[in-house]
């Protein structure tokens, strides 16, 4: 059994003649909460996209535990996009049935208690809701679903800081060793002390995949401003 | 509330003397029952795995122990961590000294404006 | 899996039809008052009630029951394009297309509500028009005119009208398909997503249109002459149509089934 839930190996995405993802090769290992940092347009969003099933890849491979992207890892990957995915006309409590009716790995109770924590009524709908309180639901939906890797794309952009700090406290709490998380970012100073190991993805290629304690000790920069270094305009 | 980290050092070493210093003024008492990893890292917003890894150092410097079934304490060592205590205090007065020195204050001059300054502090 | 996506969609959708067909119901009934009987089938307009206020309860009634016909379908048509064209290529396909099952589950499950909500829906209005030229009738006219329809019924024009309702049902299923179908084909396109499907809609029904009009309801060509190798009588003719019928709608959903099929597993590019 592979210590790596994700292993990918030149990894090709090409829209026509555009080239996103340039051959990726990447493993994350388990139990790991891992920044995935880079600019708008850096494949970010591409290479998530991918591994959970949404895009297919034009070369490379890529594996989930050890399996081709398809409904077995549709079933272990929970994955919050950087938009309103839930149907507005739903209820909160129809969301949960909806969740707990397809993934075998929800647990109601946990989002029933995280939901109650932020006084969210689950008889409310969620056109009623404003943007934070959805984006809010659709974290705990995704977080109250034991899977074997997350992929969080943006999940504290344009949230107010009272909504950040019980985002990265959600995801802290969330963290277990069998599980790896995956976040896509741009605000990195808000989220890397939570993080294990930062990928760095420029123009469709990796340039750096490390632990983040290492790189603050070789470089004594915060992670933030070793980005905002290697990503100079 | 998370504690306060630089980012440009490792924070797990962060972590480990924000333990120890914790621990030094008696803020976890001799003995106590610590928090869980999860907790602590909750508490310090910092990576469950980066929080382990200082406990385990902390271990090693004897100021942490692991009891199988019970969870974490704090060392009842009395001894150690006096000494701990006076090391610290003794390199924070070292570094003061050097920062008086610098702008030009003798030892003596030093003291006596240490007990001036106390003086008007209360 | 299937059911569930069957049920969810049901859930989301029933409730704009339902407010539709009780309105229609409603307001066939209004209109049978309105036309001067009442639901025993008794004609109570006595001379006293004003002929222009007959006449103008009548117009404005009779208006208002076109417009809620009319509504239906549209809101149909609508909602049909509209819950494949959102739910499975919109934002809430980021959740549709990540959900552990194959694509196809999510095809079928909008195909068969929304052929459900065409059937339905045609055959409430078809209540509702017969409840309203059964305006003159008793409850009891009525009751003994479909059972005289009943008692006439013998095994031909049972299978006969069996089969006129496996046609349309295979036939609606094959317009919802080319629906989809066009819509799939739009969403290849990085622009004009919508002009694209509509075009692609358009060439699904010229198509369709050549082979009715040459091969299936052209008397001269005959599908049916061909097939049984002598020339067919009015009522076979009348009867091939309908297998012909039947025959090209399940090749339609087929086709149109497995190319959307494809594009959703292989060509999804979500915004």
């Amino acid at each position: 059994m592979s210590e790596y839930i994700l292993e990918c190996g030149n990894l090709i995405k090409n829209y026509g003649n555009k080239k996103v993802l340039k051959g990726i090769n990447l493993s994350f290992a388990k139990g790991k909460i891992i920044g995935l940092l880079g600019p708008n347009g850096s494949g970010k969003t591409t290479f998530i996209k991918i591994a959970a099933g949404l895009l297919k890849q034009t070369g490379g491979e890529i594996k989930i535990d050890n399996k081709k992207i398809g409904i077995e890892t549709k079933a272990i990957v929970s994955y919050l996009p950087e938009r309103t995915y839930l149907e507005n006309s739903m209820r909160v409590v129809d969301t949960i049935k909806f969740f707990k009716d397809f993934y075998s790995d929800f647990d109601e109770v946990k989002a029933l208690n995280m939901l109650q924590k932020l006084n969210i009524n689950i008889s409310d709908s969620l056109k009623t809701m404003s943007k934070g309180t959805k984006e809010k639901v659709q974290l705990i939906l995704v977080m109250s679903r034991n899977a074997k890797i997350y992929f969080l794309d943006e999940p504290i952009a344009g949230v107010d800081p009272a909504a950040r700090d019980y985002i990265i406290n959600t995801i802290i709490n969330n963290y277990n060793e069998n599980s790896t998380i995956v976040i896509s970012t741009h605000l990195i100073s808000d989220i890397e002390n939570i993080l294990d190991e930062v990928v760095f993805i420029k123009n469709g290629e990796i340039t750096l995949h490390k632990n983040v304690d290492e790189i603050r000790e070789e470089n004594g920069k915060s992670i933030d401003s070793l980005f905002r270094e290697v990503f100079k305009c | 509330m998370a504690w306060n980290f630089s980012k440009e050092q490792s924070i797990y070493t962060q972590i480990v003397e924000h333990i120890k210093i914790s621990i030094i003024s008696g803020e976890y008492k001799l003995g106590e029952k610590i928090p869980s990893v999860r907790e602590l890292a909750v508490t310090a917003a910092v990576n469950p795995n980066t929080m382990q890894k200082a406990l385990q150092e902390l271990e090693k410097m004897n100021l942490v122990f692991t009891q199988r079934t019970s969870g974490r304490f704090i060392t009842e060592d009395k001894a150690m961590v006096d000494k701990l205590k006076e090391d610290f205090a003794k390199k924070q007065i070292i570094d003061f000294y050097k920062k008086m020195k610098s702008i030009g204050l003798t030892k003596n001059e030093i003291i006596n404006f240490v007990e001036k300054t106390f003086g008007e502090m209360n | 899996m299937l059911i569930s996506l069957i049920k969810y969609e049901f859930k989301s959708t029933y409730k704009i039809f339902f407010i539709l067909y009780a309105l229609v119901l409603a307001f066939s009934f209004i209109n049978r008052f309105t036309m001067g009987f009442d639901i025993s089938g008794i004609n109570y307009w006595s001379s006293y009630i004003n002929i222009d206020a007959r006449a103008t309860a009548l117009f404005i009634f009779g208006a208002l029951y076109a417009f809620l016909l009319i509504t239906t379908v549209i809101m149909t048509i609508f909602i049909t394009i509209q819950r494949f064209y959102k739910n499975i290529l919109g934002d809430t396909g980021y959740l549709m297309n990540t959900l552990p099952l194959r694509p196809w589950m999510n095809i079928f499950s909008k195909l068969f509500v929304s052929t459900f909500w065409i059937l339905l829906g045609m055959f409430v209005c078809g209540i509702s028009v017969v409840i309203l030229f059964t305006a003159g009738l008793s409850i009891s006219d009525i009751l003994k005119g479909i059972f005289t329809i009943f008692s006439e019924i013998n095994i031909d024009i049972f299978i006969w009208g069996i089969k006129f309702l496996i046609s349309t049902i295979i036939g609606q299923a094959a317009n919802v398909m080319i629906v989809y179908c066009s819509i799939s084909t739009g969403h290849l396109f990085n622009s004009h997503k919508k002009l694209m499907a509509f075009i692609t809609f358009l060439g699904i029904m010229i198509i369709t249109n050549y082979v009715s009009s040459t091969l299936i309801f052209n008397p001269s060509f005959n599908f049916a002459n061909f097939v049984t190798g002598h020339v067919i009588s009015g009522s076979e003719w009348f009867c091939s149509v309908i297998n012909a019928s039947i025959l090209f709608n399940i090749i339609y959903i087929a086709v149109t089934f497995i190319i959307t099929n494809y594009i959703l597993e292989n060509k999804l590019n979500l915004e």
